[in-house]
């Protein structure tokens, strides 16, 4: 090495390295304020996912309640009901003083409880009038069967009250097997095989019927229990804003024009109950929001050595922040951060204001910011009306993924991506609303129509000077296969 | 005086008088580091801000296994080079295979102040500024500096050697102005 010659490295490194320089005085403060300002951010984090949780856990529930509501109520009514004509068969005067074979009652068992019904709808055993006629079906068949028996061994029997403990435990042994094995289609052949003859075979179908519609409803719903979806849905998307005011004094204009897009996803719901149902999918929502150029409001005084600008371009109206290579502009939804100028479009200084960056970008033209969101719904469904055409209202939240963030400038040189907005949380949560419109097709498959508006709960820019929470009106369109 | 390791526990806890008295102890030795990094003052202030949020926001992943004023440390820099990648999508990356000495001449220019010698650094552009500072400051190698700023090996060397050159230049005009009393040496 040169002795006259230092290393360069060193030079730095020596000087540089052990380097300490007193920072502004306020810098604390500022420090203190930024984390009171995130441990606020935190706290309402913490408060809304556990609103959020609270939501779900009571979605859980609620629908469980009504699961079991609905399994309990129908076999309740059936049990009071034949419980209550069991006991007027037995209390009634027409088995009193009349034969009873015990011996042979004692001996019937759930197994032989299918021919005992048979016996007592063709008539073999007596049948007496108003006890069988009240109760229709197979329960009216054993009921009858019962009291038929009780009428024949009446007398012989010394104890009324331990024979009609010994019927009534075989009428719910009976029933219980009965209704394990409970359709129509099945006592319908029962009751042909036993060559009932007409009008009386008529009746007993009619009270067969009558009896069964609660049980045939609950067949059907323990049947239907999932439903899959397939939904597509125009919509209208918009937002509700606010911004600091100082931010807000220097960003864009929000367009006139509508936004229009389309949304789509699949669905499977569960039902929890007759009414109730719980949905979740997974759905693809596309949020746009407008800004349009602004006439040249503020730049119509020139000097003599300024040039007006061009007729042909408009004015931008808010700043454009021009440093190491980077453009980026406050927008509506945040501050968007240009990747590239785009084609069509140039900078050039305001005028206008005394500010640290008084230049603009001149361009005929539209901003759009667009955010596409993966959401993951959780939805409860209530059945209003159950009919031909099935009415439901339905509300929860969605856990709302980012998966994309443009921004655009639509001018003469088409629609150009220039960039992305800053600070957009990638996890958001919104909450949904609509009423749903089902009419069936066939059997399994139905159509649905289902205004829904969905809107963000949480700002989705992380940034403390604007909060932006879009929202959604779109019509889904779908339909739904159950099974 | 209280422990170090008394300090960072209670900032662990939030405890708002722990965190002061740690930013009181470290505030000027990692304003420095943030000077090194950016462009200006005002650059290396924001960093400065967000370097100290992040570190009382992490304390509690520090397992007191090194350095602490180096694990801040450590934090200051990513911060800065967090900022560098975010502010800078479009500087054109140029691959100058040239290598040159870091050497030179006259040893009279070790005689510039620690101010000056700053300057110059924030003079460099972006990513000059990065790769010298990470290279010849935290003495990291050329494949540390390819991962931690995406860029090549080949392309860290190359901006290497561009920022020495352009220093080198540098120095020896501020040498020149220093010796021909343009300007004085507040750092001797």
């Amino acid at each position: 090495m040169n002795n006259n010659k230092i290393n360069i490295d060193d030079l730095f490194r020596d000087k540089l390295s052990g380097l300490t320089e007193e920072p502004p005085a306020d810098m604390w403060n500022n420090i203190q304020d930024q984390l009171i300002l995130r441990r606020r951010k935190i706290r309402m984090a913490i408060y809304r996912w556990t609103a959020v949780a609270a939501l779900l856990v009571l979605a859980l529930i609620a629908g469980w309640y009504f699961d079991i509501l609905s399994y309990e109520r129908i076999p309740e009514t059936a049990e009071i009901e034949n419980i209550k004509q069991q006991e007027k068969d037995i209390s009634s005067d027409k088995f009193a003083g009349k034969d009873f074979d015990a011996s042979k009652d004692i001996k019937l068992t759930t197994e032989n409880s299918e021919s005992l019904y048979t016996d007592a709808i063709s008539g073999k055993k007596p049948f007496t009038g108003a006890s069988g006629e009240a109760v229709g079906g197979q329960r009216s068949g054993i009921s009858g069967t019962i009291s038929s028996d009780f009428k024949e061994a009446g007398a012989r029997e010394t104890g009324i009250d331990t024979k009609r403990r010994i019927a009534m435990e075989r009428i719910k042994t009976i029933r219980k097997t009965s209704l394990q094995k409970d359709y129509p289609l099945e006592l319908e052949e029962k009751k042909d095989a036993t060559g009932i003859s007409g009008p009386d075979r008529m009746q007993k179908r009619e009270m067969v019927a009558v009896n069964d519609i609660p049980v045939n409803r609950e067949i059907k719903s323990k049947k239907e229990e999932w439903k899959m979806g397939i939904e597509i849905s125009p919509g209208y998307s918009s937002y509700s804003s606010n911004h600091d005011p100082v931010y807000a004094s220097n960003m864009t204009y929000p367009s006139s024009r509508g936004n229009g897009n389309v949304c789509g996803g699949v669905s499977v719901q569960y039902k929890t109950g007759r009414k109730w149902s719980i949905e979740s999918g997974v759905y693809y929502a596309r949020n746009v929001q407008k800004s349009e150029s602004t006439s040249q409001l503020f730049a119509s005084n020139y000097g003599d050595e300024i040039p007006a600008p061009s007729t042909e371009k408009l004015y931008f109206n808010p700043e454009v922040d021009v440093q190491d290579n980077r453009i980026a502009m406050k927008g509506i939804a945040g501050i968007i951060e240009f990747e590239k100028m785009p084609e069509g479009a140039e900078i050039a200084g305001t005028f206008e204001r005394a500010v640290s960056n008084p230049n603009a970008l001149l361009t005929r033209g539209e901003f759009s910011q667009t955010f596409d969101f993966i959401e993951i719904p959780l939805y409860l469904r209530y059945l209003i009306i159950n009919s031909k055409l099935d009415i439901e209202l339905v509300g929860g939240v969605s856990a709302g993924m980012l998966v994309g963030n443009d921004a655009f400038l639509n001018n003469e040189y088409g629609k150009q991506k220039i960039g992305k907005t800053r600070d957009i949380s990638t996890f958001n949560v919104s909450g949904t609303l609509g009423v749903g419109v089902d009419y069936p097709l066939t059997e399994h498959v139905s159509l649905a129509l289902e205004p829904r508006v969905n809107y963000y709960l949480n700002s989705i820019n992380n940034n403390p000077d604007v909060e932006f929470r879009p929202y959604r009106i779109g019509v889904y369109t779908g339909v739904y296969y159950e099974f | 005086m209280e422990d170090l390791k008394d300090i960072i526990d209670k900032c662990s806890s939030g405890d708002a008088r722990a965190q002061e008295k740690l930013y009181r102890m470290f505030a000027s030795k990692m304003f420095g580091v943030c000077l090194r990094y950016a462009r200006d003052r005002s650059e290396a202030e924001d960093n400065l801000q967000d370097g100290f949020i992040k570190v009382f926001s992490n304390i509690k992943k520090f397992r007191f296994e090194g350095s602490f004023e180096g694990w801040m440390r450590r934090i200051m820099v990513n911060v800065s080079l967090g900022k560098y990648r975010k502010h800078n999508v479009l500087i054109p990356v140029e691959d100058i295979e040239k290598y040159d000495s870091p050497y030179v001449s006259d040893d009279v220019i070790a005689k510039l102040g620690a101010r000056q010698l700053l300057e110059l650094i924030q003079q460099l552009s972006p990513r000059y500024r990065m790769v010298f500072n990470l290279f010849v400051i935290e003495g990291m190698s050329h494949q540390e500096i390819s991962k931690i700023m995406n860029i090549s090996t080949g392309t860290s060397k190359s901006n290497l050697a561009r920022a020495r050159e352009i220093l080198k230049r540098k120095v020896q005009d501020l040498y020149r102005d220093v010796k021909s009393n343009k300007i004085t040496l507040h750092d001797e």
